[in-house]
C-alpha cells in the first residue's frame, strides 16, 4: 500500500525528497518483490530456452538482492519476523506427511 | 532465435522494468543517510544494469 500510494505521487519513479531510510529501504524492498513477482509471470510465457536462461539468472539475482535488503533491514529491527512455535512446526510435520501418496 | 510475438513482448516489458528498476535504485543510492544501505542501493542499481544490458544482448543477437 505504502509503494502504490508513492507511486501514485511519483509518477517519475524517482525516489522522492525526504524520505527516511527505513521507507527508502521499504520501497527498495518492495521494487525487488515486484520485478521477481514479474518475471516469475512471464518466463512462462517464453518458448525460447535462451531467453528462459537469461530471465531465470535474472530472477536469482534480484532474490539474492532482495534478501540482502532484508536482512539489513531486520538488522535494524525495520522488519521483524513472528519466530514459528515448535507446536506449530510438529502439527504441519504430522498433517503433510502422508498427504501426497 | 526464433522468437515469437510473447518472446519479444516479454523481453520488451523486462527491459522496460529493469530500465526504471536501475534509476530507482542509483537515486536511492544518493539519498540513504546510512552507508551500508547506500552500498546496497549501489549494489541493486548495478545488477539491474547488468541485467538490462544481458537481455538487450539477447535481444540484440536475434534477427
Amino acid at each position: 500500500m505504502q509503494n502504490t500510494m508513492q507511486n501514485q505521487q511519483n509518477p517519475g519513479n524517482q525516489p522522492m525528497q525526504g524520505m527516511t531510510d527505513q521507507e527508502l529501504a521499504f520501497d527498495l524492498l518492495y521494487q525487488e518483490k515486484a520485478l521477481m513477482a514479474n518475471i516469475s509471470s512471464e518466463v512462462v510465457e517464453g518458448s525460447q530456452s535462451g531467453l528462459r536462461n537469461v530471465l531465470n539468472d535474472m530472477f536469482m539475482q534480484m532474490g539474492q538482492d532482495q534478501l540482502q535488503i532484508f536482512q539489513v533491514m531486520n538488522q535494524k529491527g525495520w522488519y521483524q519476523l513472528k519466530p514459528a512455535q515448535p507446536q506449530d512446526i510438529q502439527t504441519a510435520k504430522q498433517k503433510y506427511q502422508n498427504m501426497c501418496v | 532465435c526464433n522468437l515469437s510475438t510473447k518472446d519479444l513482448t516479454v523481453i520488451e516489458d523486462q527491459l522496460t522494468h529493469l530500465a526504471t528498476a536501475c534509476r530507482v535504485a542509483q537515486g536511492y543510492a544518493t539519498q540513504f543517510q546510512d552507508a551500508q544501505l547506500r552500498g546496497l542501493a549501489s549494489t541493486v542499481a548495478q545488477h539491474h544494469r547488468q541485467q538490462y544490458d544481458a537481455l538487450f544482448q539477447f535481444l540484440n543477437g536475434c534477427q
